[in-house]
C-alpha cells in the first residue's frame, strides 16, 4: 500500500449487465474520506444502478465495490456501514420521528442510553429536537428529509449515500437545505455520495462532481473545471448552457477560423476539435463601433431575445447558420435597441473558450439545453 | 347558490332512493323481524334454554374454536400469499392471481363437496397413501374437526388474500431497503416493517373471515361429525325441518350476538396497533426534556457491531431463492387440489366416491343431461342470475352517479350500502325466510332475487365505483363546455368509461348469484329449486359422483366466465394504454 489514505469507496472495473442491457459499464472510481461526491447525470444514465450496487442490493456482473480498501460484495446491506437517504425518504409511518431514528441502533443493539443521546445528537444537527413524538404523516417534506437524513446518520456510518434527496422539495427549501447539508457534512466529517439530475445542485454542494450518461461515466471533476473545460459535447451540454461551434483549424492546431475570423489557442490541440462558448463570455456590439487594433470578432444576426432579469438572453445566428447564445447586461449600449434580425458582431476571450473532441452529428450546433 | 345545492341533493336523492329502499325493505326489515320472532312468547324460558342447557353452549363455544382456528390459519397462510401477489407484476400476477380468483369465484358448495373426494375412506389421500404402503388401513380422515377447519380455511384464503392484497399493495417496497440499510436483516426488516404496515388489512381480513367461518354451515354438515355441529347449522336444520322457527330467531339473535361481540373485541385489540394512523398532534408532556446542549460529537463515532459468528447473507440468499417458490407450489396446490379432483371423480363408471376411478365413462354426465330435475334446476339458477344481475348493475350505476365525486354523507351512506358484508350471511338468510314466508316470497324466485341482489350488491357497488374514481372528473364537465347537456354528457362520455368496471361488476354478480348456496338453501324449496339448493341435496342424501358431475360443470362455467372478465379488463387496458403512453411520455 501506498502513502496516499485509502479510498472510503473505489470501484474498481465494475459493470452491470441485465440481459443484453448495460446499467453500467466498466466503472473507475475513488472517493476520498471526507469527499462530497455528486453523481450526475440524466435519468437511465445509470446513477441508481450504481448507488444499488454500492448499498449491497445488487451485484457487479464484473469487477469490485471496496470500502476502505475491503471488497465488500460478501456483505449484505445491512453489515454494510452506509446510510441511505432515499428519494421519498422512506420513513417508517409507524414509527415516530424519534423511533425513526433509533431504528439503526435497535438493529445495532445499542443500548438505552447511548441509544438516546444519540438519537438526541442527531436530531438536534437536523435542527428537530422538538418534533421527535411526530408521525411522519404530521411532518412537513421539509421536515421528514431532515428525518431521514438523521436516521441515516445516527449510526456513524462512514459513507452517506444521498438518492435524489431534495427532489420533491420546492426551491426555497431546497436552497435552504443545501446550506445545511454542507453544514452537517463539514460537522460530521462524513463521505457524502450524492445522486442528482440537477446540475446545479451539483455544482452548488460538491467537491468533485462525476457525470454520467448512458452507463459511462464522462468526467470526473472540480465544479470549476467540469464547467470551464467540458471533456465532450454531452457534458458541456448537460452542465450549464452554452453554445458549441464547429470551426476550422489552422496551422496545425494553433488556432481556428469561424466566419472568416482567426483566433489563436493558449493551448494549440492537434486532433480535430469544437469549442464551447459560455453566453456570459460573449460580448456583442454594434457594427458601427469601432474595432480596436483588429480584435476578434464575427458577424451575426440576432434571432430571439428573453428578458431575463439581469439583463437580456439573445439567440443569434452565423453566417454559417450555427447559433450562438450570448448575455446582454442592463445598459449595456445595444439594450435600448434590441430587435430580431439586427446584425451585431461578436466576440469573446481565447481564454474563455473550451475546446472538445469533434463530434460528426448532425446535432452538433444545438443549443446546449439545462438538465 | 342554496338553490343550486338544493337542486342538487334532489337529484342524487332521486338516484340513491331504488337501493336504499331496497335495503331497507329486503335487507334492514327481515334482520329486524328476527327480534320478535325470537321474543314471541315465552322468550325468557327459550333463551334459558339456549345459555343453559350443556348441548347449545356446547355448540356456541364449537362455533367460536372452530372460527378462531380457521380465521388464525387462514391469516398465518395468506399472508405471504397476498404478499407475493402485491409484490408480483404482468403474467406472474396474473397467474397467482388466477390461483386466488378461481376458487373464490367457485361455489361454497362444490368445494366443500370435493374435499369429500379428497379425505373420504376411499378418497385421494388415503388412497394414495395406502398405494404407498405408508398404511395398511384407511385412516379416518373424514367427519372431524380437522376436515371442517380444513375446508374453511380453503374457503376463507381467497377473502383474506383480497383484503390483505389491498393494504399491502400500497406499501412502498423502498421502506423495507431503508431498513435493510439501516442495519436489520431480512427478516428482521419484514417482519418489523411489512406486518405492522398491513395493520388495517389484517384487521378486515380477520373479520370479514371470522364473520364467514361463524355463519356457515355447509362445511360442518358434509364434513363434521355430531361433535362439530356449529350454530349456523342448528339453525338451518331447525328452518328444514320447520320444527321451532321461534327457537331458529333466539339462535339466530345468539349468533349475530356472539358475532358483533367478537369482531367489536377484535377491531378494539387491533386497532392498538393501528393507532398511529390517526396521530393525534404531540402535546408538551410528550416532548421530552433535552439537554440545550447536546453533545452532537457522538455522531462522529461510528456504531460498533459485533460481528456475526457465521456470515449468514450467503444462507439469506439460498433461503429467499427457494422458499418463495415452494411456498407458491405448496399454496397453490392447496387452492386448486380439490377443484381438480372433481374431473376424475365425474367421469367415474363407479357409484360411489372412490379414488382412483375403476374406469372412466360419461354416464354421470348422461344422467345430469337426461334429468329434468337438473336441468330445471340449472335453467331457474341462470333466470335467477340473470336478472340479479341486470337489477345489481343498475342499483350499482345509479349508486355510483349518486354519490358523484363528492358527497356530504358518503361514509354513512357508503356504511349502508355495504352493510350486507357485515352481517353473518346465514341471520339474513334466516330473516329473509321468516319475513319473507309471511308475504309469500319464499319458495319464489322473486324472493331469491331479492335477497341474491342484497347480497351481491357491495361487491358490484364496489367495483362500480373503483371504475368511477377512475374517470376524471373534468371530462364531463369537458363535454357540458363542449355542449353536451347532463344527458348526452353521461351517455357519450361517462357511460362508455364506466361500461368495462360495470361489465366485470355485472359477472360478479351473476356468478355470486348462481354460485350463491346460504340464501338458496333458506329461500328456495319445492316449487323453486335453484342448482347449489339441488346440489345440497344430492350431496346431503347421497354422494355419489353425479354431484361431482354438477360441480365439474359448474367449475367450468365459472372459469369460462371469468376468462370472460379477464378478456374485457385486457381489452380495455389496450384501449387505455395508448393514451396513457402518451401521457407520461408528456410529464
Amino acid at each position: 500500500m501506498n502513502d496516499e489514505p485509502l479510498a472510503a469507496v473505489s470501484f474498481q472495473g465494475v459493470t452491470r449487465r441485465y440481459g443484453s442491457v448495460t446499467a453500467v459499464r466498466d466503472i473507475d472510481l475513488d472517493i476520498a474520506p471526507g469527499e462530497f461526491f455528486a453523481l450526475l447525470g440524466p435519468s437511465g444514465s445509470g446513477k441508481t444502478t450504481l448507488l444499488m450496487l454500492l448499498a449491497g442490493f445488487d451485484q457487479p456482473s464484473d469487477g469490485q465495490v471496496l470500502m476502505s480498501g475491503t471488497p465488500i460484495s460478501d456483505f449484505p446491506p445491512h453489515r454494510r456501514r452506509i446510510g441511505v437517504v432515499f428519494q421519498n425518504y422512506a420513513l417508517f409511518p409507524h414509527m415516530t420521528a424519534a423511533e425513526n431514528v433509533a431504528y439503526p441502533l435497535k438493529m445495532r443493539g445499542v443500548p438505552r442510553d447511548e441509544r438516546d443521546n444519540r438519537v438526541n445528537a442527531a436530531l438536534g444537527i437536523v435542527s428537530l429536537s422538538d418534533r421527535g413524538a411526530s408521525y411522519p404523516s404530521q411532518l412537513s417534506g421539509g421536515q421528514q428529509q431532515r428525518v431521514a437524513l438523521a436516521r441515516a446518520l445516527v449510526f456513524g456510518p462512514d459513507v452517506l449515500l444521498m438518492d435524489e434527496p431534495l427532489g420533491a422539495l420546492d426551491r426555497r427549501l431546497r436552497d435552504q437545505m443545501q446550506i445545511e447539508l454542507k453544514r452537517i457534512q463539514h460537522e460530521l466529517g462524513v463521505t457524502v455520495i450524492y445522486v442528482t439530475h440537477d446540475q446545479s445542485e451539483a455544482m452548488a454542494m460538491a467537491d468533485r462532481v462525476g457525470v454520467m450518461s448512458g452507463g459511462e461515466l464522462l468526467q470526473v471533476a472540480d465544479p470549476e473545471t467540469i464547467y470551464a473545460e467540458p471533456a465532450n459535447h454531452f457534458v458541456a451540454r448537460f452542465i450549464g448552457e452554452c453554445s458549441i461551434l464547429r470551426v476550422a483549424s489552422f496551422d496545425g492546431g494553433k488556432g481556428y477560423e469561424i466566419s472568416g475570423a482567426r483566433q489563436l489557442l493558449p493551448t494549440p490541440s492537434t486532433a480535430p476539435f469544437d469549442i464551447v462558448v459560455r453566453p456570459e463570455n460573449v460580448a456583442l456590439r454594434s457594427i458601427e463601433s469601432s474595432n480596436p487594433s483588429g480584435q476578434f470578432g464575427i458577424p451575426v444576426t440576432i434571432r430571439e431575445i428573453t428578458y431575463v432579469g439581469s439583463g437580456w438572453r439573445v439567440s443569434t445566428e452565423l453566417d454559417d447558420g450555427q447559433s450562438l447564445l450570448a448575455n446582454i447586461p442592463r445598459g449595456h449600449d445595444l439594450a435600448g435597441n434590441l430587435a430580431d434580425g439586427l446584425n451585431v458582431i461578436a466576440t469573446w476571450d481565447p481564454t474563455s473558450v473550451a475546446i472538445l473532441p469533434a463530434e460528426e452529428t448532425t446535432e452538433a450546433n444545438q443549443q446546449g439545453e439545462k438538465k | 347558490m342554496t338553490r343550486i345545492q338544493e337542486m342538487i341533493d334532489w337529484r342524487k336523492a332521486c338516484l340513491l332512493a331504488p337501493v336504499t329502499i331496497l335495503l331497507l325493505v329486503a335487507f334492514v326489515l327481515p334482520l329486524l323481524y328476527i327480534v320478535p320472532e325470537a321474543f314471541s312468547g315465552d322468550a325468557f324460558k327459550r333463551f334459558l334454554r339456549i345459555f343453559q342447557s350443556p348441548v347449545y353452549t356446547k355448540i356456541i363455544w364449537t362455533t367460536v374454536r372452530i372460527s378462531f382456528e380457521a380465521t388464525a390459519i387462514t391469516l398465518f397462510v395468506s399472508f405471504p400469499l397476498a404478499w407475493l401477489l402485491s409484490r408480483s407484476k404482468g403474467i406472474g400476477a396474473l397467474l397467482l392471481g388466477l390461483v386466488v380468483l378461481v376458487p373464490f369465484l367457485t361455489s361454497v358448495l362444490v368445494r366443500t363437496f370435493a374435499w369429500l373426494a379428497i379425505l373420504g375412506q376411499k378418497g385421494l389421500v388415503n388412497a394414495t397413501l395406502l398405494s404407498l404402503g405408508l398404511i395398511s388401513e384407511p385412516l379416518p380422515l373424514l367427519f372431524s374437526e380437522t376436515a371442517v377447519v380444513l375446508a374453511l380455511v380453503h374457503s376463507a384464503i381467497p377473502m383474506m388474500v383480497f383484503a390483505l392484497f389491498s393494504v399491502l399493495r400500497r406499501i412502498d417496497g423502498r421502506i423495507l431497503l431503508a431498513a435493510h440499510t439501516l442495519g436489520a436483516n431480512p427478516a428482521r426488516a419484514w417482519f418489523g416493517m411489512v406486518v405492522p404496515l398491513a395493520i388495517r388489512g389484517i384487521q378486515s381480513g380477520v373479520i370479514i373471515v371470522f364473520l364467514f367461518t361463524m355463519a356457515t354451515f355447509i362445511a360442518p354438515a358434509f364434513l363434521g361429525n355430531q361433535r362439530q355441529q356449529m350454530l349456523a347449522q342448528v339453525i338451518q336444520s331447525e328452518i328444514e325441518t320447520g320444527a321451532n322457527w321461534s327457537l331458529a330467531a333466539a339462535l339466530g339473535i345468539t349468533l349475530a350476538g356472539v358475532a358483533t361481540l367478537i369482531v367489536v373485541a377484535l377491531s378494539i385489540f387491533l386497532g392498538i396497533f393501528s393507532r398511529w394512523q390517526n396521530p393525534r398532534e404531540a402535546t408538551q408532556g410528550d416532548i421530552k426534556h433535552i439537554p440545550p446542549t447536546v453533545d452532537r460529537s457522538v455522531l462522529r463515532n461510528p456504531v460498533k457491531r459485533s460481528e456475526p459468528r457465521f456470515n449468514m447473507s450467503r444462507l439469506w440468499r439460498v433461503v429467499v431463492k427457494y422458499a418463495a417458490p415452494t411456498y407458491i407450489a405448496l399454496i397453490s396446490t392447496f387452492l386448486l387440489l380439490p377443484l381438480l379432483v372433481l374431473f376424475p371423480v365425474a367421469f367415474s363408471s363407479a357409484e360411489v366416491l372412490v379414488f382412483p376411478p375403476p374406469g372412466f365413462s360419461l354416464r354421470w354426465f348422461e344422467e345430469i343431461v337426461n334429468s329434468p330435475e337438473w336441468i330445471e334446476a340449472a335453467w331457474t339458477s341462470f333466470q335467477i342470475g340473470a336478472a340479479t344481475s341486470v337489477l345489481t348493475l343498475t342499483l350499482a350505476t345509479l349508486t355510483v352517479l349518486g354519490f358523484g365525486h363528492k358527497f356530504r354523507y358518503r361514509n354513512a351512506a357508503e356504511a349502508l350500502m355495504l352493510s350486507p358484508m357485515t352481517v353473518p350471511a346465514v341471520v339474513f338468510a334466516l330473516g329473509a325466510y321468516l319475513s319473507f314466508s309471511k308475504v309469500g316470497l319464499v319458495d319464489t324466485k322473486m324472493g331469491i332475487i331479492l335477497a341474491h341482489t342484497v347480497l351481491g350488491f357491495p361487491v358490484v357497488y364496489l367495483v362500480a365505483a373503483a371504475t368511477f374514481s377512475s374517470i376524471d372528473p373534468g371530462l364531463a364537465k369537458a363535454a357540458a363546455s363542449l355542449g353536451a347537456n347532463p344527458f348526452r354528457a353521461f351517455n357519450t362520455v361517462t357511460f362508455p368509461l364506466l361500461l368495462p368496471g360495470l361489465s366485470v361488476g355485472a359477472l360478479l354478480a351473476m356468478l355470486n348469484s348462481f354460485d350463491e348456496s346460504i340464501a338458496s338453501i333458506f329461500l328456495s324449496n319445492l316449487s323453486v329449486k335453484t342448482l347449489p339448493r339441488k346440489l345440497w341435496e344430492g350431496i346431503r342424501f347421497n354422494t355419489s359422483p353425479e354431484a361431482a358431475a354438477v360441480s365439474a360443470m359448474l367449475l367450468t362455467a365459472t372459469c369460462l366466465i371469468i376468462l370472460l372478465g379477464i378478456m374485457v379488463i385486457i381489452k380495455r387496458q389496450k384501449r387505455s394504454s395508448p393514451a396513457l403512453q402518451a401521457n407520461s411520455e408528456s410529464a
